[in-house]
């Protein structure tokens, strides 16, 4: 058993304090709904469809859990423009006859260093998060329209790549098995497990705590910056793999999802509080709610309302009861 | 931030000569917007002989009211501490709701009333969400904008809605040679700053803003005027949707959307300090203006518009930082070191 | 002279023969009790205070004091029990209400709008306005001027941010504030402790008029030798019991601190004198300065000894320790431990050279309020646990166990969040989370601050065991005679500057408290 997160004793408090188990009352609640409202929502294929969607924001909402994690006001507002920006990159990277491959590689490595960027005007010019980024919001996604221009960039369907955006393993989809999957079971790992992880809760916890236990709470936060901006170019990757197209406004709509998924996923605003495996459940939710809204033959769009309801309803019944067990929220 | 720590090191012993003092209490912050939108109107002009031409002073004010507008209500909320991120989402819902009443026939002086009414019961949702039920304001709003968005979604309903201006004082109607609409913004700031100076409400924010608990301590009603607070944002995005309305003429799914961030910019432009406890609608004004002339000069000095954003992002991120420092500065004057 | 009670203090003054016409006490409570779960915080206190009286509330920390102060000021409840205001019943929901009443506090740390001017401080929440609701600012201008003309204080604080105004002027501002709002009632928590001199002697002028006015006085302080001047009766509080209540001019500060600590100074009593001492010092430094904070420190701590740090809040004792553990940068001077000079940059770097600090303030510097007992025990640990990036689980439970076992500290299992533990084990859980890693020096700040007696008793143990066997320990505390009773010598600071270095043991305690207090020893 992990002995990062504290966990206290009434089983009851537990059920109902741990963002988990309500979330996963709640997806199962919405595959009984959605079955009932369209017999096709329990098709395999249909199911296996549906995560296909979640992969990149789901990535996202994972580096957006992080950063939160870390506390401090901690919060990545850019993603969804560095995952424009990264993607256009690499657009075209791959127009000027680099190996798409390659062109990959180098993306990740541009978003370590778009990360990187933020890192430093938060943590060495102490900039407020939330000014950072919003300020790179539009430095990034304006530097996507200004390189791709008004164009599409295509050309991404060479060497295989396609495969990873729609190829199947074992009817799991590609970018599902091999990113997503790994990437959120690695990090639930090292977040859980791994000394690092203990310093990012630590950090989120007590920052001045950490730094006179000899730890260095700025260096974890930078770190966490790299690292959300690291896996936004992973998602610009598997989405240029998925549609074939890189656009300047690819990642425009996910900056607000992937704050809602870390939420609702149980990651406390003011950090130190929240798991990986939270965040994965919201994701779930959000595919399932998403699939099951298209089956009903309910656009897509309702989903951000349901969501921004299910995220407020979330937040105030888990204050409900950390009061009620007499803990302060 | 390491204020206790910072209180530890404050020096118990006698306090730094005063003339020190002096030079670290001129207002540094409060002049650093001004001159660089002097500098900016000065070198868009020497740059584009069209800049200073009375059709495109137009084209800035009509295309900047509205963010205006928006950022004014939001100043009040971040110096209390707080932040709104739905207003772009909530604008699109109440500009909506202008364009079918126009073209319903309404009277524009209801329409109006209306709009504004809404916004304010929108805001006042928000305000009840945050002050009230004590959830994040950022979570709140968060919550709200992606409500609203759909709200707009399903009016929408798959077809946009083109309708004319609620009347012409929102679009075309000049006074004194400028746009009418710019007399009623800059009455809308005139009437914030009275209320944040002159108003036990306005300077209870900032009480809130810079210590809450103490707030509540010396008798303010600190949920009250978090409440009304919220509903001041709503009631001027219900009017800045009106002139939005009146200026694009069309609402489409999504409309509005992008003007949560940008108010916010505005506002953070403008030296209000995201944390809360300080700042001013006058700042706000200054960052609205400088962000607008920068916008339109860039264009008119023949740097593709997508680069707007590129500088509008910098600027957010420099003024900040140049805001952040001279604080550390001066805090480090204050200790004698 | 040990007789309590409304009745017996109105005879004592009537005795007193005091000119004043005394027949109505201006502020009277009666039986008050408070409880925390299960702790008694006030146990059936009755309290009087007289107009144009003066009455200093002296008790160690953890006495009832500031419980009592909260309920005068109504910041809290009280479970049972009255007061009263000139005869009127006072039962404050607030502390606006306790304002509107004419009962006024100012903390010792106290709170403010930082950004906002001296004079908004002082009207927030009772702005001066017009019919129509406007904001009367010329009025409020003028009135905060005569106020500060009054009390003689520069009227050009007034328009400055309070956050641009050194700690002490602050302080005045807020008393000035507190002045203001036509106190009868007058509660002053420690405020001397952050002014200088001149401050000081402002602040008793300003006490003075508000007396003369017919004012009530409530003062509590540390700094016996003021009570003289700031105090008519002195009433000492005692486990949230009062235990005595004297007329200043025949309290001294023995039989007052008598009072206060009652038979426990006796725990303190040191068993293994004298302490093997190591020849050589661990911690030597030298002309140690931090501009503005603390100069000229010179002070060595060998192994095997408890070395005491003793001075007022405000005297530069945690930034010394701070400083030795490079938290801080010192100007000038050198820190040498073990006999080598080393420039600290961070508390990592302090780590290294075998140098602990446990904090003062545990919830701001020292716990991890959302994590495990574990967690938080084995943080410093945490690198010498990895192996490959990861915690070697096994070696961490070990180590924790461990932990637990030499502090005997009272916890259901490691995995329980630390916020289930009570104050004392939390401070044991931080002591354990550095005895692990074996330092060679080990600075406690405060380490029993808001602890119950028992487990306080324990950690003094634990404290007096480690140096037995060997470590240094650098002691900072405020209660003297745990101070004094621990260490086997006291270095005393006081504004920035060693006054002096004593030997350990109850009987220096007269020399720590003159040195303190800048006295010239008798």
């Amino acid at each position: 058993m992990s002995t990062i997160a504290a966990r206290p004793h009434r089983i009851s408090y537990r059920l109902l304090s741990d963002r988990r188990a309500f979330l996963i009352a709640l997806i199962a609640a919405t595959g009984v709904v959605m079955s009932l409202l369209s017999p096709y929502f329990l098709h395999t294929d249909n199911l296996l469809n549906m995560t296909q969607f979640g992969a990149v924001v789901g990535l996202l909402a994972l580096g957006q859990t992080l950063v939160i994690l870390g506390g401090g006001g901690g919060i990545d507002i850019s993603v969804g423009s560095t995952l424009s920006l990264c993607g256009v990159v690499m657009g075209v990277a791959v127009r000027h006859n680099v190996n798409v491959w390659v062109a990959a590689l180098m993306t990740l490595v541009l978003g370590l260093v778009l990360g990187a960027t933020n890192g430093v005007l938060i943590t060495v010019v102490k900039v407020p998060a939330l000014i950072t980024t919003l300020g790179t919001l539009y430095l990034f996604g304006s530097g996507a329209e200004v390189i791709a221009g008004d164009t599409q960039i295509t050309g991404f369907d060479r060497a295989g790549f396609s495969f990873l955006g729609h190829g199947v393993i074992a009817g799991i989809p590609t970018q599902v098995l091999l990113v997503l999957i790994p990437v959120y079971v690695g990090t639930a790992w090292i977040i859980g497990r791994g000394t690092y992880g203990r310093r990012v809760y630590e950090t989120g916890n007590n920052d001045h705590a950490l730094r006179l236990a000899g730890g260095s709470p700025s260096l974890v936060r930078f770190s966490l910056y790299c690292v959300s901006g690291l896996l936004a170019a992973l998602g610009a990757v598997v989405t240029n793999s998925w549609l074939l197209i890189a656009r300047a406004n690819a990642g425009a709509d996910f900056t607000l999802d992937s704050i809602t998924i870390a939420v609702l996923g149980g990651t406390s605003i003011f950090g130190g509080r929240g798991r990986v495996s939270g965040t994965f459940l919201a994701v779930m939710l959000i595919v399932v709610l998403n699939s099951g809204l298209q089956l009903a033959g309910v656009a897509q769009s309702y989903q951000t309302g349901i969501l921004g309801a299910v995220l407020i309803v979330s937040v105030l019944l888990n204050q409900l009861v950390t009061r009620r067990s007499g803990q302060r929220p | 931030m390491t204020t206790t720590d910072a209180a530890r090191v404050r020096a118990p012993l006698p306090a730094p000569a005063s003339s020190r003092r002096r030079l670290a209490a001129w207002p540094l912050r409060e002049s650093v917007v001004p001159i660089l939108l002097a500098i900016e109107v000065l070198s868009f002009s020497l740059l584009s002989k069209q800049f200073l031409t009375l059709s495109n002073i137009d084209n800035v004010i009509l295309n900047s009211v509205d963010l205006a507008l928006i950022a004014a209500g939001l100043t009040l909320v971040i110096v209390l501490g707080g932040i709104d991120v739905s207003t772009g989402q909530a604008l699109g819902v109440v500009a909506w709701c202008v364009g079918r009443l126009t073209l319903a026939g309404w009277p524009p002086l209801l329409v109006i009333v209306t709009a504004a009414g809404l916004g304010a019961l929108m805001g006042t949702v928000n305000g009840i969400i945050i002050s009230r039920l004590q959830v994040t304001a950022i979570i709140a709003t968060l919550g709200t904008a992606g409500i609203w968005s759909t709200v707009l979604f399903a009016l929408w309903g798959g077809s946009d809605l083109f309708a004319p201006p609620v009347t012409t004082y929102a679009s075309i109607q000049r006074t004194f040679g400028l746009p009418t609409v710019a007399f009623f913004v800059l009455a809308a700031f005139a009437v914030l700053w009275f209320v944040s100076r002159y108003r036990a409400y306005g300077r209870h924010v900032y009480a809130i803003g810079n210590d809450a608990e103490g707030a509540r301590l010396s008798g303010i009603n600190v949920v009250r005027t978090g409440i009304i607070s919220y509903a001041i944002v709503g009631l001027l995005v219900g009017l800045a949707a009106v002139v939005f309305m009146a200026r694009v003429g069309v609402i489409q799914a999504s409309s509005g959307g992008s003007l949560s961030l940008a108010a916010i910019a505005a506002v953070v432009v403008g030296g209000t300090s995201i944390t809360g406890g300080r700042g001013s609608v006058v700042g706000t004004l200054w960052g609205v203006l400088f962000i607008a002339v920068l916008q339109n000069g860039v264009v008119l000095a023949g740097v593709p518009p997508l680069w707007n954003g590129v500088l509008v992002g910098a600027f957010i991120v420099i003024a900040v930082a140049v805001d952040v420092t001279t604080d550390r500065i001066s805090a480090a004057r204050r200790r004698g070191r | 002279m040990t007789t309590s009670g409304p009745a017996a203090d109105y005879a004592d003054r009537a005795g007193k023969g005091a000119g004043m016409d005394v027949a109505r006490p201006l502020l009277e409570a009666t039986s008050l009790s408070k409880s925390f779960g299960a702790t008694a915080a006030l146990r059936d206190v009755d309290l009087v205070v007289y107009p144009g009286e003066r009455v200093a509330v002296v008790g160690e920390n953890g006495a009832g004091k500031s419980t009592l102060m909260k309920i005068l000021a109504g910041v809290i409840a009280p479970d049972e029990g009255q007061m009263s205001l000139s005869g009127a019943e006072y039962r404050p929901a607030s502390p606006r209400d306790a304002l509107d009443a004419g009962v006024s506090i100012v903390h010792q740390e106290p709170t403010f709008f930082a950004q906002l001017s001296v004079l908004e401080n002082i009207f927030m929440g009772r702005e001066l306005r017009t019919r129509t609701g406007h904001l009367r600012w010329t009025a409020m201008r003028a009135a905060g001027r005569s106020l500060f003309e009054k009390l003689r204080l520069p009227v050009n604080l007034l328009d400055r941010k309070m956050d641009s105004l050194s700690l002490g002027e602050q302080q005045l501002a807020l008393i000035a504030r507190a002045l203001h709002q036509d106190a009868r009632v007058l509660i002053l928590d420690e405020p001397t402790s952050i002014l200088t001199d001149p401050e000081v002697e402002l602040l008793f002028t300003l006490v003075e008029k508000h007396i003369a006015g017919g004012g009530g006085l409530l003062y509590i302080s540390h700094r016996m030798n003021e009570f003289d001047r700031v105090a008519d009766r002195i009433v000492v509080l005692k486990d949230g019991r009062v235990v005595g209540t004297m007329p200043a001019d025949q309290a001294d500060e023995r039989r007052l601190i008598q009072l206060m600590s009652g038979r426990e100074a006796l725990a303190y009593t040191r068993e293994t004198h004298p302490a093997v001492v190591s020849p050589k010092p661990v911690l030597s430094i030298r002309g140690l300065r931090l501009a503005g904070v603390y100069e000229d420190i010179d002070l060595e701590v060998h192994g095997g000894e408890i070395v005491g740090l003793y001075g007022l809040m405000g005297s530069g004792r945690t930034e010394v320790a701070l400083s030795v553990f490079g938290h801080l940068r010192p100007d000038a001077g050198q820190i040498v431990l073990n006999g080598h000079r080393t420039r600290l940059h961070s508390p990592a770097d302090a780590i290294k050279h075998g140098v602990a600090y446990v904090p003062e303030d545990r919830k701001l510097l020292g716990l991890y309020p959302w994590m495990t007992v574990g967690a938080n025990l084995s943080t410093v640990m945490v690198p010498k646990l990895t192996r490959r990036g990861f915690i070697n689980r096994r070696a961490e439970r070990r180590a924790v166990i461990e932990g637990y076992e030499s502090l005997s500290i009272k916890s259901s299992s490691p995995d329980e969040s630390i916020q289930n533990l009570s104050g004392g084990n939390q401070q044991k859980v931080l002591l354990a989370r550095w005895l692990a890693t074996r330092p060679q020096l080990l600075m406690l700040d405060e380490p029993t601050r808001g602890i119950d007696v028992g487990t306080k008793t324990g950690l003094h143990h634990h404290i007096r065991r480690a140096a037995d066997e060997g470590m240094a320990i650098l002691l900072i505390s405020s209660e003297l005679l745990e101070l004094l009773g621990l260490s086997d010598r006291v270095y005393v600071l006081r504004n920035g500057r060693i006054a002096a270095e004593l030997p350990g043991g109850l009987q220096s305690e007269e020399a720590v408290l003159r040195a303190t207090m800048g006295v010239a020893s008798a």
